[in-house]
């Protein structure tokens, strides 16, 4: 614990020791601010949407975030004295997954400005607004799990940034692939049926379970129900297992490094 | 790169002796990891060619190794590096296995909480409960007794991802979930099935297009067709000229179409024609969806041409006709009536139009629509400042028995007085309907200057004849409303009073009354669920608004970007 508390807090003031906290902050502040005070100055504010809209700053500013954590101190040659401190590997990734996060944290925070604006003047804060911002938190947890790992990959910071926004983006259009594949299936399964053995409904069927398959492990499409309004505990569930796993991928992978000879 | 290797040396002996490896193994481990370092201090490496043929040592040359030696030290190498593949592919195969084992229990958490839970541990947390069903809809699928299915013409994916209509996936699985297996909701884009047409609607009557619900009964086979019009009402926002969500109608619409398809019979409402009356879709669409909802057909009826009113109607309606009936269509609709059959006249607008055909055939319910004009005098029971806006009230009746909540109000404009004629028989029972408080008047043929005392004005009345013979065999009985102005369940109305009003729970009352259908237990009155406003309900002066904007978007980002500047410019002299 006392190693990830050190590593958690020099990843953390890392970030404000060079431009790129700042300015993360800012750009988020500023893009968030801009939604805020277009319709506050309206008389309107609705923070769900504003969480929402903010959402699609991900792709952009959680690569930024995580493209360094690893892939710097590999480039650096700094990994060794890392891997050769006394800290567990896995307690290495989770300082440096914590350090990422906490800024994250700083970041999602701003927003509470415009939610203490907003209740200030009679604006509604219910608990819709709490349950995007619950889902915003957490699927920010979840897409910095993901950027540490691939950070990990590479001792090129680009090509994690890179990589981390093209995965991203392939989450958002995973719900439309799925919507393809599972016509796909549908098609297929009537095109090999030429006895008529299968009913079309059962074909469709078959079809809408593929692309049912394919949404559900989309942490993206999960999500969605938290900006409709519905409070699940499985998605919850469902995005901390998405952390575990890119966490225990990325110990697993520098474990394996650590340890390898050649 | 070698010194990483020489320093993580102690640590791979760690390893091994956790692995409960042998310490010849470490010895050799460490030897081969202080051969290779020797090597990276100078020597060249060469690999150990096994393949090669072995070359005599030059004439001259010192006194090589013996052979055995050379050979001896190959196969050590050779070991010790087979040694360490062996534990890379050991430690590859346990990761991987780790790996897809950490998969394996995250899936089956996953799949065992949606399935054990699902849906159970989900909450909607909407301030207007927007995708869960209320109490009526889920008494109707508690009451199902076939099968019916709900086909969105599209994809799961749009619908969900449609700013407006988002919540529709949810909410439908509701249906499915709360209805015992008895509904199914499926998505099928026509798109990549075009037969889905063809499936639902092999004759092409109902002309689906992209994007429609199809609700369909498996044993009726009737089909109910929603569009996504129907999902929500919306009103031209008069300062940006753009439609605005005032209401969510989901629920109504698919239980309606639920109800509908699954009626054994489905009642039919006839709107006369040729009055000049106003047509549904016009500026009564609330009373059409109204209609549509509780499963009652609509149709027009010309009685110039038909010969007689049709066997099938349960009602005739006369909507806010300008002109009164010909004698013959009056007789015409008498016969009707005297047949059993049940008649509303709800007035438009007040003109000085007499209606003596009509009352001709109200008269067999001792109704009579008058030539005044109904105005209230209580200035608190007035809208809009205008005497002829009556927020007028219900009596307690047969009617409004369970769901009038007293003084709940009605608002009425420009309505005719309605008379109930003064013959008492004991086989009409006529009931008030809506009043003015006893501060009503009537404007006599219309004229402002021409007062009635006040009083109690009626607006509307009901009644109900049970006296009709055949020969000399009572029948049955016949109902009749006449209702002093539609003004009750215009669009116009009933976007104002919305639901907090009575109005359209009385319209829904009063139609069921009319056509019997209080006895078939299809009560199926859903309200339009509310929009939640986002808007700021304290902000009385825009200044404050403004400069927290701009302190929001301007300052505060700006106090950052200088930050970043003065850590960059520190960093440049470091």
């Amino acid at each position: 614990m006392k190693q990830i508390r050190a590593i958690l807090k020099r990843e953390f003031t890392s970030y404000f020791k060079s431009p790129i906290g700042w300015i993360l902050v800012a750009i988020f502040f500023f893009v968030s601010s801009l939604f805020f005070s277009l319709n506050f100055i309206s008389s309107y504010s609705d923070i769900a949407s504003e969480l929402t809209f903010v959402q699609s700053l991900f792709f952009v500013l959680i690569p930024i975030i995580t493209m360094k954590s690893f892939a710097e101190e590999r480039k650096s040659g700094t990994e060794v004295l890392l891997f050769t401190s006394p800290a567990s590997t896995l307690e290495i990734v989770l300082g440096k997954y914590l350090g990422a996060f906490c800024l994250f944290l700083l970041m999602s925070s701003t927003i509470l400005l415009h939610v203490i604006f907003t209740a200030a003047f009679g604006g509604v804060i219910n608990a819709v607004t709490w349950g995007t911002y619950l889902a915003f938190i957490l699927s920010g947890a979840a897409y910095i799990a993901i950027g540490i790992y691939i950070s990990s990959l590479t001792e090129n910071q680009i090509i994690a940034a890179i990589v981390s926004v093209l995965i991203f983006i392939g989450f958002t259009l995973l719900s439309s692939i799925a919507s393809l594949i599972g016509s796909l299936v549908t098609n297929l399964l009537q095109y090999l049926d030429v006895l008529k053995l299968i009913s079309s409904t059962a074909d469709t069927a078959a079809g809408t379970a593929v692309t049912n398959a394919i949404n559900w492990i989309n942490p993206a499409t999960r999500l969605s129900d938290f900006n409709k309004g519905i409070f699940g505990v499985t998605p919850i569930i469902f995005l901390l297992s998405y952390i575990v796993l890119f966490l225990f991928l990325t110990v697993q992978y520098h474990d394996k490094r650590r340890w390898a000879q050649r | 790169m070698t010194d990483d290797k020489a320093n993580l040396i102690p640590d791979q002996a760690d390893v091994m002796s956790k692995d409960s490896k042998d310490a010849a193994e470490q010895a050799e481990i460490q030897q081969d990891s202080a051969d290779r370092n020797t090597k990276a201090q100078g020597e060249p490496v060469s690999q150990p060619q096994a393949d090669a043929p072995k070359a005599k040592p030059p004439i001259g040359s010192k006194k090589a190794k013996p052979l055995s030696a050379k050979k001896a030290a190959r196969n050590k190498k050779r070991a010790s590096k087979a040694l360490v593949d062996r534990r890379n592919r050991k430690m590859g195969r346990y990761s991987t296995l780790s790996i897809l084992l950490i998969i394996a229990v995250l899936l089956a958490v996953n799949i065992l909480l949606e399935s054990v839970v699902g849906d159970a541990w989900s909450w909607d947390i909407t301030s207007n409960k927007l995708m869960t069903l209320g109490d009526v809809s889920i008494q109707l699928l508690d009451g199902l007794d076939q099968d019916v299915s709900i086909t969105y013409l599209g994809t799961e994916d749009t619908l969900a991802s449609s700013s407006t209509y988002s919540f529709m996936p949810d909410f439908l699985k509701e249906y499915a979930e709360k209805s015992n297996g008895k509904v199914a909701v499926s998505y099928v884009d026509p798109v990549t099935q075009p037969s889905i047409y063809t499936d639902l609607d092999a004759n092409d009557v109902y002309n689906l297009t992209s994007g429609e619900f199809v609700v369909k009964s498996s044993e009726t086979g009737r089909i109910k067709v929603v569009t996504t019009s129907e999902l929500v009402t919306q009103e031209m926002d008069s300062s940006t000229y753009s439609y605005q969500i005032t209401g969510y109608s989901a629920e109504s619409a698919i239980s309606g179409a639920i109800n509908y398809v699954t009626l054994s019979t489905v009642p039919k409402i006839y709107f006369t024609s040729g009055h000049s009356e106003a047509t549904l879709s016009d500026s009564y669409q609330y009373f059409e969806n109204l209609l549509q909802n509780n499963g009652f057909e609509t149709a027009d009826l010309d009685l110039i041409t038909s010969d007689s009113v049709p066997e099938d109607a349960s009602a005739v309606i006369m909507l806010a006709p300008k002109t009164d009936l010909t004698e013959l269509e009056a007789g015409k609709l008498t016969d009707y009536v005297e047949q059993g059959g049940n008649f509303m006249f709800a007035a438009g607008d007040f003109s000085t139009t007499a209606f003596t055909n009509v009352n001709k055939v109200l008269e067999d319910f001792n109704l009579s629509v008058s030539n005044d004009r109904a105005i209230e005098t209580d200035q608190s029971r007035i809208y809009a400042q205008n005497n002829t806006y009556i927020i007028a009230t219900s009596p307690s009746s047969d009617i409004t028995a369970s769901t009038y909540a007293d003084n709940s109000p009605i608002l009425i404009l420009d309505a005719y007085y309605i008379q109930k004629l003064q013959n008492p028989v004991d086989w009409i029972t006529v009931t008030n309907l809506i009043e003015t408080s006893d501060q009503g008047a009537r404007q006599q043929g219309g004229d402002e200057n021409s007062v009635s005392a006040s009083g109690v004005q009626t607006l509307a009345l009901m009644s109900e004849n049970t006296g009709f013979e055949n020969g000399t065999t009572v029948t049955t009985s016949s109902r009749a409303i006449a209702l002093g102005s539609a003004s009750l369940f215009s669009d116009q109305v009933i976007s104002v009073v919305q639901n907090s009003w009575y109005n359209y729970q009385l319209t829904y009352n009063m139609i069921n009354w009319l056509t019997n259908n209080d006895a078939s237990g299809n009560d199926l009155l859903i309200s339009d669920k509310d929009v939640a406003s986002y808007y700021l309900t304290n902000a009385t002066n825009t200044a404050p608004l403004q400069m927290i904007a701009f302190f929001c978007s301007v300052v505060i980002p700006l106090i950052l970007i200088i930050s970043a500047i003065v850590v960059y410019r520190r960093r440049q002299h470091l």
